[in-house]
């Protein structure tokens, strides 16, 4: 007898015994048919001229009305076989067709399935259910064994067993055990795809979960797909798979969660600098829990760092949504690396918790973020009294100065290695044409450019005016009264918004007495980030090219306009060197399954894309002469992404040029959500899909031709809907529901 | 006897009634008039007196050979005999025995109708006689006044039984030959005959000058045909047996029924007669007493 299953038939019903009996029942309605004939009232009637000359005229077309009738009810009473009979085309759209199969069974093995109930954690419980499916399977069938968590793989998922015997898989399985964290399901969902392509055979997929995710359900508005939908797009790229949830959770288990770990809003990692990064935890139980929360770090390969921890109380949910929990920190970034640093937030309760084996943690969270260096700024200044307020208020936090003897000009300037031109020099009587262009070259190409006008901003003039200007304005005189001071505004939204000011939100915000600034004409209104009491603009910002310039129209040395005595002049600075260099978060950090565009190198011809260790190997991929930008579609996956661009340099000898630029994404913080998603609502969710679910009570792979009963009812209940319809249009349509061929 | 001839006088339909002047159109003025000046003055044999010829006197009645006597006009007067003669003719075939179950049947209708009338009749002091018939004359009580001949008529009425076919033509045919001369007819039946040989029967009444007025009885259930349940309809006076479906029929049994009806009033409408539909269900007074009123509003 061979082992092999049988070549799947062109139509195969689940239940050929509910089409052969619905087939039957066809001949139900011709039994009515003759039925209502045979019963009859008997009338002596006068009127049968009139009776026998509507007779005559009506016979044709009452009998093609009864004959419509007749098939209509016979056709609904078939379709409801066929609904019930649950037909396919192909076997794979047929769970639970006969036959060997091709078994991706992934277990969910995060935290959470670690809680007790009735004295077995949920993990248990799918081990059982899932064991007993292993030993259920069809002659001939291999299995595929995936561990949606695995601390073997830094906390991703892992393929423990591969193409194996259903009698092997059942030892492994009884062997895994849950991770400390929650599950990175998308990987999940990569490995079993790539795994399903690997087998051969009629494949199903197995998940037994506790569904203890909110993102199993996508949003609301559609912008993000639900995880099922990513299951299936991924594992249906061969074709449909069926997919069987086993649902081993329970309702009532309590669950704290790192729901997120970000980086505070404006602030960018500074390599060796300190860094604000707030963890927020969600507690779904029904109870207060107290527990330490840790905070480590990892550079590359290297093993997880405390770098810090504090006691908390995550306070219980009440009736309403649980309020999240915020703690920040601010860790110092490690100075040396490879421009990548993980941050990891953990969760531990403490141990003498009442009930503790029902507290399923999901405790931990990754936050993967690029660093960069610290911005390199060139002065150009003749006399450093300019720039002592930045060393007075110890901005070097994230500033590098070039040199301690600042240049009075760019002749012979390498600018490869500089962020940032500081013009802060009021006494630089002209800026040479050749330093102009190489100026908005630099600019152009993506540095900065930060100028105090005052007190004399003539030299910057080609630089305003004239063709292609780094900031349309005129540079007029110089507006100086020491009678009538005025203050920089600070009511203005612009200005209360823009990045530049974001540190004068706080109370702190004192604006000095301005006794002397450019008066500028000729901007464009948008560019003016912030002006004086008297309307005249403050500071001036526009995009040039790839780069940035910021204005300031006075200068902040006391000897000549009093712009000291406060902490603004800092603070603009401060914040300027960093928005100068500013990339927008969506190329540095993403947040896991969005795109990230990068800007690629002149010249690059291919980029080379390695993807964290979970997502699979390197890819190559050719790039368009001239592009300037790359997409990075696939970043699903969590973790850094490095894109190597390689390319050659131009001009008469092309040498071979290689940057490498790394991608940092994040889960989703909706993905920290891991209150348990109900069976109902994932049912309802996906509805029509080929999604089976079972919980404890039902069998994975039931025994023979037994379909499931939920679906059965349901294709019951269509079929009378179906019959009701037929008979409601025939009343509407005939005026009535019955007819006898007279 | 007498007392179970009073019930087909049911008093709510005699009240309304008498109160109601009836008046005949064209020739006969009309039921309640028999105190009235009757226009066959000039066919009555009795004279009266003479009267002294005023102006707005019809000259037709002047008697000239007293003016030639006297050069004096003088007006003729008669003594009035009867103002009205009227017939009965009632449908007694096998089709007027069908009625609704718990309701009243077309000849038991039809018998109410002709003794109410009847009654009216001899109260205003005029004539009525009776002809009962299907397809043949089955019996005739020559008119008269009296209150003894009213409750003679009334126990005709009583004893009538259904039997036999409709041949309304044929039946009106033979009782032609009784009438004499020039009476009101009332034709009460279900008609249930084909079209032409109604309208043959009222045009040879009319032919022999008499007035016409039918009246159609048929049942509740014969105007809506409301069945709903396959039925096996049994035909009256020898008409075939059909298993149908009315909810089907419906529309086209009523849409034959009011062609004919309309077949029925339009011929009427020629002949200058009446049509009067009545149905099983309304209530004799009120159905008498419309027409009646609204006969007594064309005068």
């Amino acid at each position: 007898m061979s082992l092999l299953p049988p070549a799947p038939p062109l139509l195969a019903f689940a239940n050929p015994a509910l089409f052969w009996t619905g087939l039957g029942l066809v001949a139900v309605p011709v039994l009515i048919h003759f039925f209502f004939r045979r019963r009859h009232r008997v009338i002596r009637w006068a009127a049968m001229d009139f009776l026998l000359a509507a007779l005559r005229k009506q016979k044709r077309r009452m009998e093609i009305e009864n004959l419509v009738l007749l098939l209509l009810r016979c056709a609904a009473i078939l379709l409801l076989a066929l609904g019930l009979a649950r037909p396919g085309c192909s076997a794979p759209s047929i769970p639970f067709a006969g036959g060997a199969r091709a078994v991706v069974l992934v277990m969910d093995t995060s935290a959470s399935m670690g809680a007790v109930h009735t004295g077995r954690t949920a993990l248990d419980r799918g081990k059982e259910r899932a064991a007993q499916f292993l030993s259920e399977l069809p002659a001939g069938s291999k299995v595929t064994l995936v561990a949606s968590r695995d601390e073997a793989a830094a906390g991703g998922p892992r393929a423990v067993l591969e193409n194996a015997e259903p009698g092997d898989a059942r030892v492994v399985l009884a062997g895994m055990r849950t991770g400390y964290g929650p599950n990175d399901l998308r990987a999940a969902f990569t490995l079993a795809a790539v795994q399903r392509k690997g087998l051969r055979g009629r494949p199903i997929v197995v998940f037994v979960t506790d569904l203890q995710r909110r993102d199993w359900l996508g949003d609301t508005d559609g912008r993000k797909e639900g995880l099922f939908d990513t299951l299936r797009e991924r594992t249906e790229a061969d074709g449909p798979v069926p997919v069987v949830l086993v649902d081993v959770g329970q309702d009532e288990t309590a669950n704290v969660v790192v729901a997120n770990l970000s980086v505070d809003a404006g602030q960018q990692a500074f390599a060796g600098k300190l860094l604000g990064i707030t963890a927020t935890l969600f507690n779904y139980g029904p109870s207060a829990t107290q527990g330490t929360l840790t905070l480590q770090v990892a550079q590359g390969e290297a093993p997880w760092e405390k770098v810090m921890a504090e006691e908390v109380v995550v306070p219980a949910p009440g009736l309403g949504q649980p309020e999240p929990l915020q703690r920040s920190f601010t860790p110092r970034i490690p100075a040396r690396g490879d421009g990548t640093v993980r941050f990891r937030a953990v969760f531990t309760a403490r141990a003498d918790i009442a009930d503790r084996d029902r507290l399923a943690v999901d405790s931990e969270r990754v936050l993967a973020l690029r660093v960069r260096p610290p911005v390199r700024i060139l002065p150009v200044a003749t006399y450093s009294g300019s720039l002592d307020i930045v060393r007075d208020v110890e901005l070097t936090e994230v500033i590098e100065f070039l040199q301690p003897i600042f240049p009075a000009d760019l002749q012979g300037r390498d600018l490869d290695n500089v962020d940032v031109i500081l013009w802060a020099d009021p006494e630089i009587a002209a800026l040479p044409p050749e330093d102009a262009l190489k100026l908005k070259a630099f600019v152009k190409a993506g540095g900065g450019f930060l100028a105090y006008l005052a007190r004399r901003g003539d030299p910057l003039r080609p630089l305003f005016e004239g063709d292609d200007p780094l900031l349309p304005a005129r540079i007029g005189e110089v507006r100086r009264d020491e009678e009538h001071p005025v203050l920089i505004e600070r009511e203005d939204d612009r200005t209360q918004a823009h990045p530049l000011f974001k540190e004068t939100r706080q109370p702190l915000f004192f604006s000095p007495e301005v006794t002397g600034y450019a008066q500028v004409s000729g901007y464009e209104d948008r560019a003016v980030v912030a002006r004086y009491t008297n309307g005249d603009p403050a500071v001036l910002e526009k995009s040039y090219g790839r780069g940035r310039v910021v204005v300031i129209t006075t200068t902040p040395a006391e000897m000549f306009f009093r712009l000291n005595g406060s902490l603004l002049p800092a603070i603009l600075f401060f914040n300027a060197s960093q928005y100068l260099v500013w990339e927008s978060p969506a190329r540095r950090n993403v947040t896991a399954g969005e795109p990230a565009d990068v800007r690629l190198p002149p010249g690059t011809r291919e980029v080379e894309v390695t993807p964290p260790a979970a997502a699979g190997g390197a890819s190559r991929e050719p790039v368009a002469d001239g592009a300037t930008e790359f997409r990075l579609a696939d970043t699903s996956t969590p973790g850094f992404y490095r894109i190597v661009a390689r390319g050659v340099t131009g001009g008469t000898t092309a040498l071979p040029t290689e940057s490498a630029i790394d991608i940092a994404a994040n889960p989703d913080p909706a993905e920290g959500d891991l209150r348990r998603v109900a069976a109902m609502e994932l049912k309802q969710a996906y509805q029509g899909a080929p999604l089976h679910f079972t919980d404890e009570k039902e069998p994975i792979l039931p025994r023979g031709s037994q379909g499931s009963a939920v679906e059965a009812s349901r294709a019951f209940l269509g079929g009378v809907v179906a019959i009701l319809l037929v008979e409601l249009l025939c009343a509407w349509r005939f005026g009535t529901r019955r007819r006898s061929l007279a | 006897m007498a007392g179970d001839s009073r019930k087909y006088l049911d008093p709510s339909v005699l009240n309304a009634i008498a109160g109601l002047e009836l008046k005949a159109r064209l020739i006969v003025e009309g039921f309640v008039s028999g105190m009235h000046r009757s226009p066959f003055h000039g066919f009555s044999v009795e004279f009266a007196e003479h009267r002294e010829y005023v102006p707005g006197d019809d000259i037709r009645f002047v008697d000239w050979k007293v003016f030639g006597k006297s050069d004096r006009y003088y007006i003729k007067q008669y003594e009035e005999e009867t103002n009205l003669r009227a017939w009965i003719l009632l449908d007694c075939s096998e089709s007027m025995e069908y009625g609704a179950p718990g309701g009243m049947t077309k000849i038991d209708y039809g018998r109410h109708v002709a003794a109410a009338l009847a009654y009216l009749i001899t109260q205003q002091q005029d004539a009525v006689g009776l002809c009962l018939f299907d397809k043949e004359l089955r019996s005739v009580l020559p008119p008269a006044s009296s209150a003894g001949h009213l409750r003679v008529l009334i126990h005709q009425l009583e004893i009538a039984r259904t039997g036999g076919k409709t041949s309304l033509y044929h039946a009106v045919q033979r009782a032609a030959e009784q009438l004499g001369r020039r009476s009101v007819v009332i034709l009460i039946s279900d008609l249930l005959d084909n079209a032409e040989s109604v309208l043959s029967a009222v045009q040879l009444l009319r032919h022999n000058r008499h007035e016409v007025i039918v009246l159609q009885v048929l049942d509740h259930e014969e105007r809506t045909f409301p069945f709903e349940r396959t039925t096996r309809f049994e035909g009256l006076e020898e008409a075939p047996v059909v298993m149908a479906d009315p909810a089907a029929l419906r529309t086209q049994y009523l849409k034959e029924l009011e062609d004919f009806t309309r077949a029925i009033r339009h011929g009427c409408l020629g002949t200058a007669s009446d049509f009067v539909e009545l149905d099983t269900v309304t209530p004799l007074d009120v159905a008498l007493s419309g027409y009646l009123a609204s006969r007594g509003r064309r005068r």
